[in-house]
């Protein structure tokens, strides 16, 4: 397989940077593929590798399902792209109100730049996939007769899981998070790639763990994960259920290694990450990461509790400021630092994914009610 | 003769909905004068001709079309929506020829009446649980509906009557058919040393009493409501942050001969779901022994009856290492492992014991 890394190193930040790695075709991602109808028993986490090569999360399937959508031709959107209540609109296409669905996820695909969308409806608990392009059209995404691969997840010692809570392509393997509902299970699969059903390394699974004040030392399930790369080393950074942002070195993610995470930057407590993204803007590369704030009665961050926070990806290179000395974003009330910044554009995004190297395409909630579909220059 | 008729007239509106077997399944026929080729056609191409609308809440019917398959046989034109339509809901389907429209309304029935769901059972089961509780098994008499709202209606009132703040972690975790739900105790205030217990505080304090509510707005996977409170009482004993020790654990061992059950007892209550799948018998050979186990009261204790009688020998009691107490305890570690105490050797997973005759 031959892969393309295309790396920028900043300024200010010489040692770190962020990789961006892309394959030269879909055969690249998946092989040994079948034509079918994936028979999947839930969409919990949609990503998509590159060349339109759209990976799905099952949990309670246990697998990962990757299919070659052959949806490659570019379509841009407007400059200005926005779509209000887009909510209603999704739902009155499968002819539902706005109240009998749930978007539960979004992943653009870097391929075309069509937004795919994770979409539940309420009252026959299906979940479906419907696409909207740069011209607007919202059209379903039918899993039928497409070519895909099915990878079960690797089964550890500890009891399956109940939920995939991100998917993160990685160039040369996939990782998959997972939740479990009956244990404080925090796993994160490595599936080699090519992913491929007929390979003889399927890959495995470990369990991932927070150390805190050097002393407490618990299992952590990780919400969204991203893959970094600094000084020649892979990590890939995630975040905890309860904001701490953690980077694992990849190579400890090894088939029945116990992988610690470093706390890395500390956001400040009350934030339930939901979706990180990399970029890069001005010779600089940024991660820019949405959370639920559920303490946001007590103490908002503004009006809506969905938050979004630009980190300075030099921030993840940190090898002195880790666990207890992590980079706090606040000091009591105040900014403690102009590396980590809430971006107020991006206020209310309950979905978010990067649309091109300009833009983000989030899903937001609006103060005064409803969804609304933007496309919002990356800050 | 009578039928020619009815059939002349029923085909005389250019456009109208025919429910299918169930009324949520419909086929919307429209009679299509013109030159449109016969055969499938796009939702493009279909959509300019024939739209078939959901009726908002506030009665616009300008939304967008509902997907699904066009095709012209003759010169009827059949819209089939891809998914089925929703209880209750009304839509509205237009058909367009040149300057003129012809519309035709259909209502799917409300979803008939039936019984609440009930909360079934709320796992752990004793009123004495530790501070540090991880998590609730809710089990429903139905299927529940999904959705992130679920957390708003799931509260824990403290001694005075009041909310717990942001006691979940609010991540949906349903079984298969969405009648048993995982809720979670926020592990970053159950946690040492972890910041959000550090700065607001555990969920639960030792030696208190609190209610877990469920609100009477749940709602089932049909949108129908709960109708009834449901509350569980109980109180806080102190945190429990240690490692199970299988050498705690009461066997009563059966006779040979017999199916009796053997018996296990645990000092403290063990998760009630890891129970039920997290021990094994194996025999002398290290071969399973059949038998159906039993989750006692307060998951305080189990049973296992073998299918076929006990033979004089001796026997193994396996447990699984994600076996857990209340507190996300395991045999291997406790839930916080203090790193600064030394490291313990690999605690036992089994317990052998001899049936005799």
């Amino acid at each position: 397989m031959r892969l393309t890394t295309l790396t920028v190193r900043t300024a200010l930040l010489p040692l770190a940077f962020f990789a961006f790695v892309s394959a030269t075709s879909g055969a690249d991602v998946i092989k040994n593929a079948t034509v079918g109808t994936p028979k999947l028993k839930s969409i919990d986490a949609v990503k998509f590798a590159p060349d339109g090569v759209l990976l799905i999360g099952d949990g309670p399937g246990a697998q990962l399902v990757a299919v070659d959508t052959g949806d490659v031709k570019p379509m841009p959107w407007k400059a200005d792209a926005k779509t209000a209540k887009i909510d209603e609109k999704l739902a009155a296409r499968i002819g539902a109100q706005a109240k009998g669905i749930e978007i539960r996820g979004m992943a653009v695909n870097p391929a075309s730049h069509t937004a795919y969308f994770v979409v539940r409806k309420l009252d026959d608990r299906k979940t479906l996939l419907l696409t909207i392009d740069g011209a607007g059209a919202v059209s379903e995404y039918a899993l039928e007769k497409v070519k895909h691969v099915v990878i079960p997840l690797p089964k550890g010692e500890a009891a399956p899981v109940s939920r995939i809570t991100d998917i993160a392509w990685m160039g040369d393997r996939v990782l998959v998070g997972a939740v479990a509902s009956e244990e404080f299970a925090s796993k994160v699969c490595s599936i080699p790639a090519p992913l491929d059903p007929k390979a003889t390394t399927l890959g495995f699974s470990t369990e991932t763990y927070h150390v805190s004040h050097k002393k407490w030392e618990t299992r952590a399930p990780m919400t969204s994960l991203v893959p970094y790369e600094s000084n020649g080393k892979k990590y890939v950074v995630g975040a905890f259920a309860c904001t701490p942002v953690v980077r694992y070195p990849l190579d400890d993610v090894k088939a029945g290694a116990k992988v610690k995470g470093e706390s890395v930057i500390e956001l400040g407590s009350g934030n339930q990450p939901r979706t990180m993204i990399a970029y890069e803007k001005g010779g600089k590369s940024f991660v820019l990461m949405n959370t639920f704030r559920f303490h946001h009665k007590s103490k908002p961050f503004g009006w809506s509790p969905y938050v979004t926070f630009r980190m300075e990806s030099g921030l993840f290179a940190e090898n002195e400021k880790l666990n207890d000395k992590a980079i706090l974003r606040l000091t009591g009330d105040k900014p403690a630092t102009d590396k980590i910044t809430i971006v107020a554009e991006f206020e209310g995004t309950i979905h978010l994914d990067k649309l091109d190297k300009e833009r983000a395409l989030v899903v937001k909630e609006e103060k005064e009610g409803g969804l609304t579909l933007a496309a919002i220059p990356l800050p | 003769m009578l039928h020619i008729i009815l059939f002349v007239c029923v085909f005389a509106a250019p456009v109208r909905v025919q429910p299918g077997t169930h009324a949520a399944e419909v086929a919307v026929i429209a009679r299509l004068p013109g030159d449109v080729p016969a055969g499938k056609l796009t939702q493009n191409d279909g959509e300019k001709l024939l739209r078939f609308v959901l009726v908002s809440e506030t009665g616009d019917v300008t939304g967008p079309a509902m997907l699904g398959s066009y095709e012209r046989r003759g010169d009827l034109l059949t819209f089939t929506p891809r998914f089925r339509l929703t209880a209750g809901e009304r839509y509205l389907a237009t058909l367009t020829v040149g300057a003129t429209t012809f519309r035709a309304e259909y209502r799917v029935p409300a979803n008939p009446p039936a019984k609440p769901a009930t909360v079934a059972a709320v796992y752990p089961s004793a009123d004495e649980l530790p501070a540090n509780l991880l998590k609730f098994y809710l089990h429903f008499s139905k299927p529940m509906r999904e959705g992130p709202a679920i957390f708003d209606r799931i509260k824990l009132l403290d001694e005075k009557g009041e909310e717990v703040e942001d006691p979940w972690r609010r991540t949906e975790l349903w079984n298969e058919d969405a009648t048993r739900l995982t809720v979670w105790i926020h592990p970053g205030r159950i946690k040492e040393g972890v910041n959000l217990r550090d700065e607001i505080g555990p969920v639960l304090e030792p030696n208190r009493r609190y209610v877990l509510v469920l609100s009477e707005k749940l709602l089932d996977a049909d949108g129908r409501l709960l109708g009834t409170v449901f509350k569980k009482t109980f109180r806080t004993t102190a945190v429990v942050r240690s490692a199970l020790e299988l050498k705690d654990w009461k066997l009563d061992v059966p006779k040979a001969n017999t199916t009796q059950s053997l018996e296990l007892r645990f000092p403290r209550p063990l998760d009630r779901a890891l129970l039920g799948r997290s021990l094994t018998v194996l025999d002398a050979n290290g071969e399973l022994v059949p038998g159906k186990a039993t989750v006692g009261e307060r998951e305080q204790s189990w049973t296992f009856q073998p299918d076929r009688p006990w033979k004089v020998g001796d026997y193994t009691l396996s447990a699984h290492e994600s076996l857990e107490d209340l507190a996300g305890n395991t045999l291997l570690r406790p839930f916080d492992l203090d790193l600064k105490l030394p490291a313990k050797k690999e605690a036992p997973r089994t317990l052998r014991f001899r049936v005799g005759s």
